[in-house]
């Protein structure tokens, strides 16, 4: 309680030292010129050396003394502007920056609040740019594998798209759609993510030191915001490539007022499902992706928009009519029909209000939907009919299998710039969560001529439908003390109602920023962040299977402690250096009991999972190239993250399987003219942990006499090879007249190193004349070697 | 080209290797391994002894080999190895005890062979209490595979203590010729769908049970977090598959004149340590390893100077005779 009346007492200082001198505010969007696109975080600097950045809206807010003042707007890859203005009263200005040519000829000299030069640590904004260029697995730019190369970022198995943050759990990251929580956020059990790089404006990762804006989630945050659409005319962008095609189109419906932005993506399968079944294929899979969105500028003031996402997979096997009959002599005639199919999918809408109330205070106001769910379907039905009597059997089964999560919610930020020194955002937020932890319904019948043998209908559901309700409210200050010190004091308090009971957690934050000059800055940060969800999954890969589910009377909510310091170099034009350090506490982490498998039935969840507590520590080092023809960065981390548990390994300390000690990771990107440019990443990470038997021994059974078995001595007790790869990919530019095309040529793991996609032991019998012996065979299946793929993309 | 890089693509996808990783865990020293259940209630209590090495499993040797079973620090009995079984390579060497033991008395195991020498301690546990044991009728599914029969039964928790259980479902099967003489006996454990299951999970079979009506598993333990101090009324199942599959050997089968089955319902009270074995216990010896989807167990040991899971039960048993079939 007393950290909470310190925080308080600090953010409430705020607003008491305002500032004495007559001072007015500049406030106003910063905006594309071509598209009139918002642009978040474009710096804004003063002669007086004060500054700000836009918000995630574009929305930006500077109070300055009266009199003339030179004002410098920019943003990578735009050209920058200068504008003179004679402050005397509060002022709007809405900057329109022109986009530069190339990245490369970006102009980077403003004062500059985001990423490393921001309060906040482990905040790395990615450039959609940067994102299309990392070669990835089968050309498909995605935004996910490029935050997995990311320094503290570990991914799971190899070409998936999880992502596992400094020494946490893949459910420990919030994916944010606009502000919108998304539950899955992968297709084709990981290897491609749901966002689609096109309808992306903006992707930020925090693992640091979180805002008191962001909480739900102990790890990290992905803030992904998409393009609100051109205002002033149309364009769009098709593509295609070995798997999937994409469509995007963007433009305005009332110029400079209202604009669309619409993107699609599909697997070929989709698009070619007539002619798959046509060649008698009984099984498909596909995904698609659609994200739609209309903005209206009502004026200057006031901006609404509504967005909506919806993705797709399905995998179904149909075996209609097949017949067997084993010939006109066999007594016995059999017809069978099954179909089958898994599908899950995530459904995201939002309405979006953005209001300036004045130059000093913005705010913006959501109401969100979002959906996940997942259903498995059997239908089957057979008849065998006895040719020489003509009596006949009937079998139907009808089987179904859902699961999934739904939010409803409201929020409401609130940005306030009462003075140069302070920058408040505060606001609050409600989401209604309803859990469909496990539905099952089976019906069977069985009929003998016409007369039912069997008809039974078991509708099993696990549990009845869960309902959470969390409420929270948080409050933060940028505080500019001095020129050189910044502090981020913030709070966030966390209401979590369920099963009856409720919780409520305040979530302290606080960051501190020195800047030495000359570009030397270091920082220091504490943040506690609360989970109130988990995701039940015992594998490496995404799974349908998956299930959200919410903390129970006895399954708390889990907390972390993360404590950082860092140091940054920014002195050297378009480079930028980092060097972080953080320890992580982490309280009330499940962990499957041993020998547990999630595959199937979600009943009883809490009784398959065992709380404890984690820890993780470890070293990032990030440097970047931002300008030049080449671009690029090297991530390098040392880690270390391991877990304790009252139930598991017999009480000892055991290090997370995704504990790995070295990440290595070396993007680059080197345009040699505007038709050709080449991508290379190359990472490396030692190898995670497993569990594995490492002799053989006699299990002791009730009433009877012992059993051979593996004998295992500790849990993740094996440290799997490391692994290492190097994509390249090669685009062709040709600049045409309002159009520009682009062929992509990747290959995927080029000098094709055996990475394991999954491991699995064999034993081997090995007897002798007075042993039984058995020898442990470790084998890893790759999946993935040298792969090379293209794709077509064209811009209009 | 297009052509080419397409016709490599689609070759590259659809190729996948499986590599043999080297893979050398620690070099181990052989270890002695000391397994006994010991039942209060029974008339033998057996002791088995092995040798578990990295890649192999072995006896020691039976001259050299000695096994004390003493009581509240007495040793009771010389005890003696039991005959050995016919066919295929010894696992164990099975000692007997015949000792009678009851709740509270102190069992001491040790057995020394050369340079090993490995011991256990355990006490004799109270016994549980079970009543009012029922079935209901069975439920046809589909199929006699998956037609179960159900059971009810009242575990009454001991007061003023945490408990921890185990229950056990063990099949009785004799064998009779026309003269009423027992042919062949047979005690085996069978596996249940337990609705108070405390181990989801244990099996390896959750996975088929996604769209399937009932998973049949052993080893079923629980505690008394939500029956404290008060009785609760425990329901389970078994296939009636495995209540009647009975294969009988050749050289029986012309004499058999009637079968007799019970069944008994064993309720164990255990502590926790013994718990988190049988807890364990079905995932340890399942088989099964599939580190991508599935934890390994790690399954206690309780044996000083070797390896080995010793413990000591009372059940309190409730018997049924199933009805007869031929």
């Amino acid at each position: 309680m007393k950290k909470i009346l310190i925080a308080s007492i600090i953010l409430l200082s705020g607003f008491l030292l305002s500032a004495q001198t007559k001072k007015f505010t500049v406030s106003g969007f910063v905006n594309d010129n071509e598209s009139k696109e918002p642009l978040i975080g474009a710096g804004i600097l003063a002669s007086s050396s004060k500054g700000s950045v836009t918000n995630s809206y574009g929305f930006y807010s500077i109070t300055l003394e009266a009199g003339k003042h030179e004002l410098l707007c920019s943003y990578i890859g735009y050209e920058t502007i200068k504008i003179n203005v004679d402050l005397r009263k509060d002022t709007t200005i809405i900057f329109s920056l022109k986009p530069g040519s190339s990245l490369s000829e970006a102009v980077v000299t403003a004062h500059k609040k985001a990423g490393i030069h921001s309060t906040y640590m482990g905040s790395i904004e990615i450039p959609v740019e940067q994102i299309q260029n990392v070669p990835v697995l089968f050309g498909e730019a995605d935004i996910m594998k490029a935050i997995q190369m990311m320094p503290g970022v570990q991914t799971g198995m190899e070409g998936t798209s999880g992502i596992y943050v400094r020494g946490g759990g893949p459910d420990e990251n919030l994916m944010l759609l606009d502000g919108v929580p998304v539950y899955n956020v992968d297709h084709m059990l990981g290897l491609f993510s749901v966002f689609s790089p096109e309808a992306v404006k903006k992707v930020t990762l925090y693992k640091g030191s979180f805002p008191a804006r962001y909480s739900g989630r102990i790890s990290s945050i992905v803030d992904v915001r998409t393009n609100d659409g051109n205002m002033k005319r149309h364009q769009g962008v098709v593509g295609t490539g070995l798997l999937s095609s994409k469509f995007h189109m963007e433009g305005p419906i009332i110029k400079e007022k209202t604009a669309y932005s619409f993107s699609a993506r599909g697997l070929h399968t989709l698009l070619f499902a007539p002619l798959i079944k046509k060649a008698g294929s009984p099984a498909n899979y596909f995904f698609y992706d659609i994200n739609a969105k209309i903005t209206h500028r009502f004026n200057a003031k006031d901006k609404i928009s509504a967005s909506v996402y919806h993705g797709l997979d399905l995998l179904k096997m149909n075996l209609n009519n097949a017949r067997f009959d084993t010939g006109e002599e066999s007594p016995i005639a059999l017809t069978s029909t099954e179909n089958s199919w898994i599908k899950w999918g995530n459904t995201v809408g939002a309405l979006r209000w953005n209001h300036v109330f004045n130059g000093k205070l913005f705010a913006n106001t959501t109401l969100a939907y979002n959906r996940y769910k997942m259903n498995i379907g059997l239908e089957s039905k057979s008849n065998i009919k006895n040719k020489e009597d003509n009596t006949y059997n009937e079998n139907r089964l009808k089987a179904s299998y859902d699961s999934g999560i739904r939010d409803i919610s409201g929020r409401m930020d609130f940005d306030y710039k009462p003075s140069e020194k302070h920058l408040l955002r505060f606001g609050g937020e409600y989401i209604f969560h309803t859990f469909i932890p496990e539905t099952r319904t089976v019906r069977e019948f069985e009929s003998s001529n016409g007369k039912t043998l069997t008809d039974t209908l078991v509708n099993n559901s696990g549990d009845e439908r869960l309902y959470g309700h969390e409420v929270s409210l948080y409050a933060e200050d940028d505080w500019l003390i001095g020129s050189r010190l910044t502090l981020n004091p913030g709070v966030h308090f966390a209401l979590f109602h369920t099963y009856g009971k409720t919780y409520f957690s305040p979530e302290p934050r606080f960051s501190i920023k020195y800047d030495f000059g000359k570009g030397f800055s270091a920082k220091a940060a504490y943040s506690r962040m609360g989970q109130y969800v988990h995701l039940l999954s015992s594998s490496q890969i995404t799974l349908p299977t998956d299930l959200w589910v919410p903390i129970t009377k006895n399954i708390r909510p889990v907390f972390s402690n993360q404590y950082s310091i860092g140091a940054y170099y920014s002195g050297l034009s378009g480079w930028e250096f980092s060097l972080e350090a953080y320890y992580k506490q982490m309280k009330n982490i499940l962990e499957y009991k041993e020998g547990v498998i999630f595959l199937g039935s979600s009943a009883k969840w809490y009784d398959k999972v065992e709380m404890g507590r984690g820890r993780a520590l470890g070293l990032e080092v990030f440097i970047q190239k931002t300008k030049g023809s080449t671009t690029g960065w090297l991530g390098y981390t040392i880690a270390r993250s391991d877990r304790l548990f009252e139930g598991i390994n017999n009480g000892k300390s055991f290090p997370y399987k995704y504990d790995r000690r070295h990440s290595i990771s070396l993007f680059m990107n080197h345009k040699f003219s505007s038709k050709f440019d080449i991508g290379g990443a190359w990472t490396f990470s030692t190898g995670g942990t497993m569990t594995v038997p490492t002799r053989h021994s006699m299990a002791s059974i009730p009433g009877e006499a012992p059993e051979r078995y593996d004998y295992v001595s500790s849990r993740n007790n094996y440290r799997m090879p490391p692994s290492h790869r190097l994509n390249i990919g090669f685009n062709f530019r040709k600049q045409k007249k309002r159009r520009e095309r682009i062929w992509n040529i990747s290959f995927y793991n080029v000098y094709n190193a055996m990475n394991p996609n999954f491991i699995f032991l064999e034993t081997k019998y090995q007897p002798s004349d007075e042993e039984v012996g058995h020898t442990f065979v470790l084998k890893k299946v790759t999946i993935l070697p040298i792969l090379p793929s293209f794709s077509y993309t064209l811009k209009f | 080209m297009k052509k080419n890089i397409f016709l490599l693509s689609v070759l590259a996808v659809s190729f996948s290797c499986i590599n043999k990783i080297d893979f050398a865990p620690e070099q181990i020293a052989p270890a002695l391994v000391m397994n006994s259940f010991i039942d209060s209630k029974a008339e033998e209590h057996r002791v088995f002894i092995s040798i578990s090495k990295q890649n192999s499993i072995s006896i020691p040797d039976k001259d050299g080999l000695q096994v004390k079973f003493m009581v509240n620090g007495k040793e009771v009995e010389d005890i003696k190895q039991a005959p050995a079984k016919e066919g295929g390579k010894p696992l164990y060497i099975e000692y007997l005890a015949r000792s009678s033991v009851k709740p509270g008395d102190k069992i001491y195991l040790e057995a020394k062979s050369g340079a090993f020498h490995a011991f256990s301690e355990a006490e004799v546990l109270q016994p549980a209490s079970i009543a009012n044991v029922d079935t209901s009728r069975s439920v046809r599914t589909s199929g006699k595979e998956r037609s179960v029969m159900r059971f009810t039964a009242d575990v009454i928790d001991r007061k003023n203590e945490k408990n921890w259980y185990f229950i056990d479902l063990v099949r009785e099967t004799i064998l009779l010729n026309d003269k009423e003489e027992v042919l062949f006996t047979e005690t085996r454990s069978l596996p249940m769908n337990f609705k108070e299951d405390y181990i989801l999970g244990t099996g390896t079979d959750d996975a088929d049970e996604l769209l399937s009506l009932f998973s049949f598993r052993k080893y079923h333990v629980f505690n008394d977090n939500e029956f404290k101090d008060r009785s609760h009324k425990l329901k389970f199942m078994t296939s009636l598959n495995s209540l009647y599959s009975i294969a009988i050997a050749e050289k029986y089968k012309e004499n058999v004149k009637e079968k007799r089955i019970f069944l008994h319902i064993k309720l164990y009270s255990i502590n926790e340590e013994t718990f988190k074995y049988l807890k364990n216990l079905g995932a340890a010896t399942s088989g099964v390893f599939l580190p991508s989807f599935l934890e390994s167990a790690v399954l206690g040991q309780n044996v000083k100077g070797g390896l080995g899971f010793v413990t000591a039960m009372t059940p309190d048993v409730q018997t049924l005779s199933l009805p007869l079939k031929k």
